[in-house]
């Protein structure tokens, strides 16, 4: 049995100044608009300071639990997923906005079952892989690999119903690299890539915004007053921003410019105010959390921590790649936050919560 | 199975290696992604497409108008003629609205809260207005609205709807003036009158600026807003016009165009010396401030625009040509052929058919005999008789600063026929804009100068006079010689003429009536009963201070000029002499018909009244208008009793 040791302070380090930098990009890029929509520049401010709150209570939580318990209830934590993911698609307690029903109203906030969900099947995989692989099922297709597809597929069904086509993408990304680093066979990976693909692909062109948001990735200049509208404007507060930046507070594109600057498109903002240097810095945090939290994965020796860790980490990590990437115009438009710093209720939670349980496992890494 | 897990068994620390491995490969994908996006980052913030920079500029700014007032317009003396109020203009921003049938019910209810049926109306308008613009950020609502109303729909905070501040023209003296004032469009444009003529000295220069906006395209004012250029003010301008002379000229006018149900009328009160134009007055008027409501072609200065037949009045100027020219004198006996004369097959004859015999050039003008005045003009002969008239400025521009001027018309003596040079010399076959007539008589005024009529007395700018308009003498026309006897032969028409009626208690005036006829344009002759009834003269006749003429055009019953026009001309001048503090004429023994000037102020009463009442007055000029003014006392005391 390792001993316990001290935690890696860099993973919870980067995690809450990249939540800070949050918190004053959100009031920046938010107050103009919320004072607009709401009457009150400190509307989204407020939201996220409370949050965040939460979100750091639920981190030190999740760092004092041990984080093996939570392979007892890997099972329960799947079964919690789907019943949350089944109940958002049910009118009344659903919460429809732009015809999509992600979110779950609790009174005081709402809660999107798909971000609860994602740690839960990291769990559960983590899990479920490291029983596998100790009953040394893990090639096995019929007992050891159909079943997890299975597992996953389901849940993935379940998102696209909402319909949310981008997390359940960024779902399976997630499990799918834990399949890969647990060890299960290349070429079963492969091909279920490929036969995925043409289902993703008909799912993408067969509606119609998805198929514009592709068309206009590709060439946003086409339609710039309309699907090339949100990525154009995010060029010019890059373009604006430079080395230095415009400076904290003086960016133009949060004047209505820009769709989204304190969610999605939070980083051209920070790019904007905070030049080429400051955005450095985001992801520079960005990186050492991905190098700490990969180093956890490697270095602890139960399979079931090393899984979670990693899995964790990429999550986190891939996301704000993917992010970033749309704001660059390197990946087509999706909506889907920036860890740690956009906007986000139960999402920040769930970041936090993960933070937490993966500086848990630290603790255990020789 | 079986063998399938001892193989794995088997290989476990390779697989661990394995995984490991795979572990690494994705990290560095990862990491890859990082390095991707540092690049592609550097290029856009430090190295952007210039497209971006063109577009960014292109949507970043909007030039907006700033809210410059016109220029004021004052009378000589700095009376408000026309005016700039602030009023606020309502639009709507559609990229803000999001149920355009909610905002638009919201308006209508307050700019129009009293007519249901305008209400219902307004808000279908708006309502397809907003739609059709929702790409817009910018749509008129309802331009200048009344401070009521700006405040009902401020209160109401409609989401997307604004306001601007716009100025409108207003002015304060309602119809005073108005004919040459003008008026001006929805966007401070002058369309009419002095508004169109000086609109380029008196609209806003540059009203433009560039200022940065946000998306919604609203003005922002962040440390990087462009400053506002310094904008020049636009000029004011000040007229010639004396508001209080205006005034009793339009009342004078009105009363009588009135009084003897006229078609219509025109007077202007001129300074001789100067062209300056101290009142010009038409009937009928209209009100600028809402123009609308009067039919276009009441818009426009018929003084101006429309030329007459001048009828006798234009025998003045034969008259004086013959003197000038040295072919009559003033006591010169002229054979008036008791009454008929016949010129290339017509026979002319004098009106009412007075059968003159032998009368001096001062009687042909003072009785206003048409043969007398053939007799002078075949003297002149055609080509020396036109040469004079356009000596005089007829059938040319007076360049008065009114937009749509006429030129009148005096034809070529190429074109003239054998009774050309008959009928022009007592006023027909010629026509002349009534700014013609006051400024050909203002030669007869002023020693014989042509000087260009004007309304524009100085441009100011800050309360500070930026530029005088000078005094423009065209030409010099007449003698010192020939304008005396000229002078002497028009009191005659006032003192004992036909225009006994337009005579000034104080005054020594000299003038001249005309009663043209019209032609019918039914039977393109001379009508038996339409008529345009003048009096043209000046005074003080020994320093004339003043020209006036007056055109009462087809008054009903009594027609004479003497009769019609010639009161109004009295009464405009005697009230301008106090109010302009014209002194009397030296040391003269008045005459003054009591009778007469009651009858003035109740013209449809016959001529002859039993008991004359004369009196006597004597004094110098201070005398004068201290006798003069409890005259006029006397004279509203005993109209009070009538």
């Amino acid at each position: 049995m390792p001993v316990k040791r001290q935690a890696d302070y860099w993973i919870v380090a980067c995690a809450m100044t990249l939540l800070i930098i949050g918190i004053v990009m959100i009031y920046s890029s938010s107050a103009v608009i919320a004072a607009e929509r709401y009457g009150d520049p400190y509307y989204f401010l407020k939201r996220q300071a409370i949050w965040a709150v939460v979100g750091m209570a639920s981190m030190v939580v999740a760092m004092r639990v041990d984080y093996r318990s939570l392979n007892r209830y890997s099972y329960l934590f799947y079964a919690l997923a789907v019943l949350a993911l089944i109940a958002v698609l049910i009118p009344g307690i659903g919460h429809s906005v732009n015809g999509a029903r992600r979110w779950i109203s609790l009174g005081f906030a709402t809660f999107q079952p798909s971000e609860f969900a994602k740690l839960a099947l990291m769990i559960f995989f983590a899990g479920l892989l490291a029983k596998k692989s100790a009953e040394g099922k893990l090639d096995d297709f019929q007992f050891g690999y159909a079943p997890n597809i299975a597992a996953l597929g389901f849940v993935f069904f379940l998102i696209q119903f909402q319909p949310d086509l981008g997390t359940a993408i960024m779902i399976s990304l997630v499990i799918f690299f834990m399949f890969i680093v647990a060890g299960i066979r290349m070429s079963y990976i492969v091909v279920t890539a490929l036969l995925a693909s043409p289902l993703i692909l008909v799912s993408i062109f067969t509606v119609a915004y998805r198929k514009k948001r592709i068309l206009s990735f590709l060439n946003p200049w086409e339609d710039y007053s309309d699907s090339g509208y949100q990525i154009i404007q995010s060029f010019v507060a890059l373009s604006n921003g430079g080395l230095s930046g415009a400076g904290l507070g003086a960016s133009q594109q949060k004047l209505f410019y820009l769709p989204e600057p304190h969610t999605d498109f939070i980083f051209s903002i920070i790019s904007e105010e905070m030049g080429f240097l400051g955005a450095i810095i985001v992801l520079l945090l960005f990186m050492i959390f991905t190098w700490r939290g990969f180093r956890v994965g490697l270095k602890v020796h139960d399979k079931f921590g090393s899984l979670l860790a990693l899995g964790i980490t990429f999550a986190i990590s891939a996301q704000a790649i993917v992010n970033i990437a749309v704001t660059l115009g390197m990946l087509p438009t999706k909506g889907l936050p920036l860890p740690f710093i956009s906007l986000g209720g139960s999402a920040l939670v769930m970041w936090m919560v993960s933070v937490g349980v993966l500086t848990n496992i630290s603790e255990h890494a020789a | 199975m079986r063998k399938n897990r001892r193989k794995a068994r088997g290989a476990a620390p390779a697989k661990k290696v394995n995984a490991k491995l795979k572990t690494m490969a994705v990290a560095a994908i990862l990491f890859l992604g990082f390095g991707a996006i540092t690049v592609r980052l550097a290029q856009l913030t430090m190295f952007s497409d210039e497209r971006v920079a063109e577009f960014s500029a292109k949507q970043r700014f909007r030039s907006i108008k700033l809210h410059m007032p016109r220029g004021m317009i004052f009378d000589r003396n700095m009376n408000e003629l026309a005016v700039s109020v602030k009023l606020r203009s309502v639009y709507a921003n559609p990229r803000r609205i999001d149920d355009p049938r909610s905002t638009a019910r919201a308006l209508a209810k307050n700019i129009e809260p009293k007519s249901h049926s305008r209400q219902n109306r307004l808000y279908t308008k708006l309502v397809k207005k907003i739609k059709a613009s929702k790409d817009k950020y910018f749509i008129w609502v309802k331009r200048k609205v009344s401070p009521e109303t700006y405040a009902r729909i401020r209160k109401e905070k409609i989401r997307g709807v604004g306001f601007v501040k716009e100025s409108k023209r207003f002015y304060p003296k309602r119809d005073i003036a108005a004919k040459l004032i003008g008026f001006c469009g929805i966007d401070n444009q002058g369309l009419y009158g002095l508004e169109y003529y000086y609109d380029d000295v008196i609209h806003p220069v540059d009203s433009r600026s560039i200022v940065r906006k946000d998306a919604l395209g609203r003005p922002i004012s962040t440390p990087g807003a462009l400053s506002l250029p310094n904008v020049t003010a636009p000029y004011d301008l000040v007229l010639t016009i004396d508001e209080r002379v205006q005034y009793i000229t339009e009342k004078a006018l009105e009363r009588q165009t009135l009084a003897s149900r006229a078609k219509g009328g025109v007077a202007i009160v001129m300074n001789p010396n100067t062209g300056e134009i101290l009142a010009m007055a038409e009937q009928p008027k209209f009100n600028p401030n809402n123009y609308q409501r009067y039919k276009s072609g009441s818009w426009k200065s018929q003084a101006v625009s429309q030329a007459f037949e001048p009828g006798s009045t234009f025998k003045v100027f034969v008259a004086a040509a013959a003197l000038e020219e040295k072919e009559a004198a003033p006591t010169e006996i002229i054979n008036c052929e008791n009454g008929r004369y016949t010129v290339g097959g017509k026979t002319f004859r004098e009106a009412l058919n007075h059968r003159y015999k032998m009368l001096t050039v001062t009687d042909v003008i003072a009785k206003s005999s048409n043969i007398g005045a053939i007799k002078i003009a075949e003297r002149l002969g055609p080509r020396r008789l036109k040469y004079y008239l356009s000596q005089f400025g007829f059938g040319a521009r007076t360049n008065v600063d009114l937009p749509g001027e006429s030129a009148g018309l005096l034809r070529g003596t190429k074109a003239w026929s054998r009774t050309s040079l008959p009928s022009i010399s007592f006023g027909q076959e010629v026509a002349v804009t009534p700014i013609q007539l006051a400024t050909g008589i203002s030669v007869l005024a002023n020693g014989g100068y042509l000087v260009q009529p004007r309304l524009a007395k100085a441009l100011m700018r800050g309360g500070k006079v930026i530029r005088k308009i000078e005094t423009k003498v065209v030409r010099k026309i007449l003698s010192e010689s020939t304008v005396k006897s000229i002078t002497n032969m028009m009191t005659q028409v006032v003192e004992s003429g036909t225009g006994r009626m337009a005579s000034v208690p104080g005054f020594t005036v000299a003038g001249k009536t005309g009663t043209a006829q019209k032609i019918d344009p039914a039977t393109g002759s001379y009508s038996d009963d339409k008529f345009l009834s003048s009096f043209v003269g000046f005074f003080p006749a020994e320093k004339p201070r003043l020209v006036i003429i007056v055109m009462i055009d087809e008054p009903e019953g009594v027609v004479w000029g003497g009769a019609v026009a010639g009161p109004v001309f009295a009464e405009i001048a005697s009230r301008s002499a106090r109010i302009l503090r014209i002194p009397g004429s030296e040391t003269e023994i008045y005459e003054i018909n009591w009778a007469k000037m009651l009858r003035r102020d109740n013209l449809a009463k016959d001529a002859d009244k039993p008991g004359r009442i004369e009196k006597k007055l004597t004094g110098d000029t201070m005398e004068n208008r201290d006798v003069y003014e409890r005259f006029i006392s006397v004279i509203e005391s005993v109209k009070q009793i009538i």
